[in-house]
């Protein structure tokens, strides 16, 4: 008897356990949920260009903002910033959100806004940021608490949608950002990370947007994509970016997860040294385009994942070309007969691919077997960021499979930096030697010119659709596909969206059921 | 004619007697661990030899249609992410793997051996100094070393030889010395001296083939651990280059279809494995006769 109800009791008691930890479990959705999520990069450190934040990234912590964000279709949103205003051709006033709240109980105003600009972006990060953002140190002033001018070094109509970046935010000048001490406007605060492996963010009571649902986000570092499935799979984590395409119809059988795919503003492409023999030969750039299928690339190695390509710039962008491109089939003879025409003259061509790049290796190998079928043969060297860096810089290569990316829903940079005469690409050897690596140069230069200072969205895709014909007619490029990303995620989890840009998804409203 | 060829088949048939007799090689084959070590690197050997002219494909011949089949008789050990044929890729791949690591132990053990002859027999200042280049090199971990050569040099294979080559040749140099040290001092060294044979002759003629069995052992162990190198490198993308068929490049490619195409990277895993195990079992057989009284291993781990 005694016996019988110690039994009862221990059942009980287990019982009620269960129920407590199934409440627990289930819990998600309530107060104190929490997810770990893993993004493609390191959250905790890439190099020396998180320092400006302590080594945490200013992508998909959701922690620091920018005065703008981006919409679904590529267009500068408002965010800290309620409103702006071109004054002139070169100048900018923005209107900043009233009553939003730093992680620091102060209230942020033009100050802080002047601080960052000033202080944070332009004179610590150099530069680069001259370049891309048209902007030069002591040229942002405050007009009042609410107000605050920029003056463009030239004129800059995507100047909004280009400052819609996770890199371009806001913090007040208490904040000791390279010691790791942030102090920003986002949802949530950061609150500890461990260098290589994974930080943790809370969830900020007085966010200006509402409270943020999700208590506590744990982002993870695991940069290899079969490392982060198996996370997935494992349970270990809730969210993870890119799984490994070679999984993806594994993961697409089972039921407790859910994959979504978003076309984002990122293209891959072979960028050709049109400086450089034999490369320099339109006819042998052209052959080349005709001996690669795009279709096959995306099938194969990709899974599905991505688009073909005619052009060099991601679609999702609004001026981008695709139908307005002439579009190189697949045609080997037509191909081995440009080959014929050209200078060719069997030579091996250099083509280079970073180390990093996801399906870099296949996607090298099979444009390899493509070209040697024409009779064009590619010696390949799969090389580290600064290696690639440091013979593009020198224009030693004739063939780079990259691409382009924008992390802002403005993207004129892309076009600037890579095809006009005096881009990043171009401008040293341009200087230097009068040449450059992908830029016609003469009217392609004039049609980006307008298309990036024209505020009539017509003119700019016109100016913009006119210069990607040029390169494509050229065959500056051979463009291979529009990037897809994909999230995998427990199914059960809701109240996120996949923007064009991954580094803009939000957490705020996201739950676990 | 034929009487000369009659003097030569006797010949042969001597040779072969004796081999047959010899207790060095009955002691070797007395043990089947030494006997399997002997088989599996001669099956390497053959299959490096000979392995390109018989593979049935082309090692870098893409068929995408195909990609990602499971074992058949067209592709007994199925096709990559590529559509490759797998077994002619290992096939080749044999050649480069074991081509890299004879090349790689011999430039190791003719450095070791010779800055270890040197050493030895000239003792004094030059000894102190080689002797510590030696101590130099082996404070470092070996892999770590090679690893940063190979990134300073760049991607290829032939870099890898190259650091493979530098961090490897001071276990030689340290045995060799070592026997040199004992055998310098024994009366037949002594003689010639006094006889006034040049010291260059007496290292090569008296001293080393004193010193050739722990230094063959060594070699025939060495090799396995180059391969591993060679193979560990490549892995993580500071060796061949595609779409060269090295067996560790193979690896690193496989390794994200492991759930879904497993021979991709179990193939060219065995090969390493099935080799390394050959070597390092003939290396042990060889000891046993070569040179019984040494039971430390004193290779280094690179």
């Amino acid at each position: 008897m005694r016996t019988t109800l110690s039994r009862r009791r221990l059942l009980g008691s287990l019982t009620a356990g269960g129920f407590a930890g199934l409440a627990g479990c289930a819990a998600s959705g309530s107060d104190d949920a929490s997810f770990t999520i893993v993004p493609t990069l390191d959250p905790t450190g890439s190099g020396d260009s998180w320092d400006s934040w302590g080594g945490m990234t200013p992508y998909w912590t959701r922690v620091v903002e920018p005065l703008v964000w981006g919409t679904d279709d590529m267009q500068p949103e408002p965010w800290l910033a309620t409103d702006w205003t071109a004054t002139d051709e070169t100048t900018w006033v923005f209107d900043l959100r009233e009553g939003v709240t730093f992680h620091n109980g102060e209230e942020m105003t033009a100050d802080d806004v002047v601080h960052s600009f000033e202080e944070n972006i332009l004179t610590e990060r150099g530069d680069f940021v001259y370049g891309w953002l048209h902007l030069e140190p002591g040229s942002v002033t405050k007009i009042d608490d609410y107000a605050v001018e920029f003056e463009n070094t030239e004129p800059f109509s995507g100047f909004p949608g280009t400052i819609a970046h996770n890199m371009i935010d806001i913090q007040p000048p208490e904040a000791d950002r390279q010691a790791g001490d942030i102090v920003g406007t986002g949802p949530f605060t950061l609150e500890e990370m461990t260098d290589g492996q994974s930080l943790r963010v809370e969830r900020f009571a007085d966010y200006w947007g509402g409270e943020p649902e999700p208590a506590e986000l744990t982002f993870r570092a695991a940069e290899d994509e079969t490392t982060r499935t198996d996370l997935l799979e494992s349970g270990e984590v809730d969210i993870v970016f890119d799984p490994a395409k070679s999984r993806l119809s594994s993961l697409r059988d089972r039921d407790d997860i859910a994959l979504e795919s978003r076309q984002s503003s990122g293209s891959t492409f072979v960028s050709i040294n049109i400086y450089r023999e034999p490369t320099d030969d339109a006819d042998l750039r052209r052959a080349l385009n005709r001996a690669v299928s795009q279709p096959e690339i995306v099938e194969t190695v990709l899974e599905g994942i991505g688009e073909p390509a005619r052009g060099p710039i991601s679609t999702v962008i609004d001026w981008a070309a695709d139908d307005e491109l002439p579009a190189y089939e697949r045609d080997r003879d037509a191909a081995r007969d440009l080959v014929a025409q050209s200078s060719y003259d069997g030579e091996e061509l250099t083509c280079l691919v970073e180390n990093d790049m996801d399906d870099g290796r296949d996607v090298v190998q099979i444009l390899q077997s493509d070209f040697e079928a024409i009779g064009v043969d590619v010696d390949v060297e799969v090389l580290e960021n600064a290696a690639i860096q440091d013979r593009t810089e020198r224009g030693e290569f004739h063939l780079e499979v990259g691409g382009s990316q924008s992390n802002s829903p403005a993207a004129d940079y892309i076009m600037w930096e890579n095809f006009h005469t005096m881009g990043i690409s171009n401008k040293d050897l341009y200087e230097a030697e009068g040449t450059g690596l992908h830029n016609l140069g003469g009217e392609v230069d004039e049609l980006i010119e307008r298309g990036f200072q024209s505020s009539d969205p017509e003119e700019k895709r016109e100016s913009y659709v006119d210069a990607q014909r040029r390169i494509v007619e050229e065959a500056v490029v051979v463009p291979l596909f529009y990037r897809e990303y994909t999230v995998a995620a427990d199914a059960a989890l809701e109240g996120f969206d996949l923007p064009p840009i991954d580094r803009l998804v939000e957490w705020r409203e996201l739950t676990g059921s | 004619m034929s009487e000369s060829n009659g003097a030569l088949e006797a010949g042969v048939r001597r040779r072969y007697r004796s081999i047959r007799d010899s207790r060095t090689v009955a002691t070797v084959l007395s043990n089947p661990l030494n006997v399997a070590g002997a088989v599996i690197v001669a099956t390497v050997t053959a299959a490096a030899v000979v392995g390109p002219t018989v593979a049935p494909y082309e090692p870098a011949s893409q068929d995408l249609a195909n990609r990602l089949q499971g074992p058949s008789l067209a592709h007994p050990f199925g096709t990559d992410q590529l559509g490759r044929d797998v077994f002619s890729r290992l096939l080749y791949g044999a050649r480069l793997s074991l081509g890299i690591a004879v090349v790689v132990t011999a430039i190791r053990l003719v450095l070791g051996t010779t800055i270890g002859l040197v050493a030895g027999y000239a003792g004094g200042w030059v000894d102190e100094f080689l002797m510590r280049l030696v101590d130099v090199q082996l404070a470092f971990p070996g892999l770590i070393l090679a690893l940063v050569i190979a990134g300073v040099l760049g991607p290829s294979l032939r870099n890898v030889m190259i650091a493979l080559a530098v961090v490897g040749w001071a276990s030689y140099a340290r045995l060799v010395r070592g026997s040199v040290l004992s055998t310098k001092e024994r009366e037949f060294v002594r003689a010639a001296q006094l006889m006034g044979v040049s010291w260059p002759r007496i290292a090569v003629r008296h001293l080393l083939p004193n010193v050739a069995g722990p230094v063959v052992v060594l070699a025939t162990l060495n090799v396995g651990t180059v391969i591993l190198g060679t193979a560990g490198l490549s892995f993580i993308g500071l060796g061949a280059q595609p779409p060269t068929p090295e067996w560790g490049t193979m690896l690193s490619a496989g390794r994200h279809h492991l759930r879904d195409a497993w021979w991709i990277v179990n193939a060219p895993g065995v090969a390493i494995m099935l080799t390394v195990l050959g070597f390092n079992l003939l290396g042990d057989g060889l000891r046993d006769v070569l040179d019984p009284k040494q039971e430390a291993n004193l290779e280094r781990s690179t």
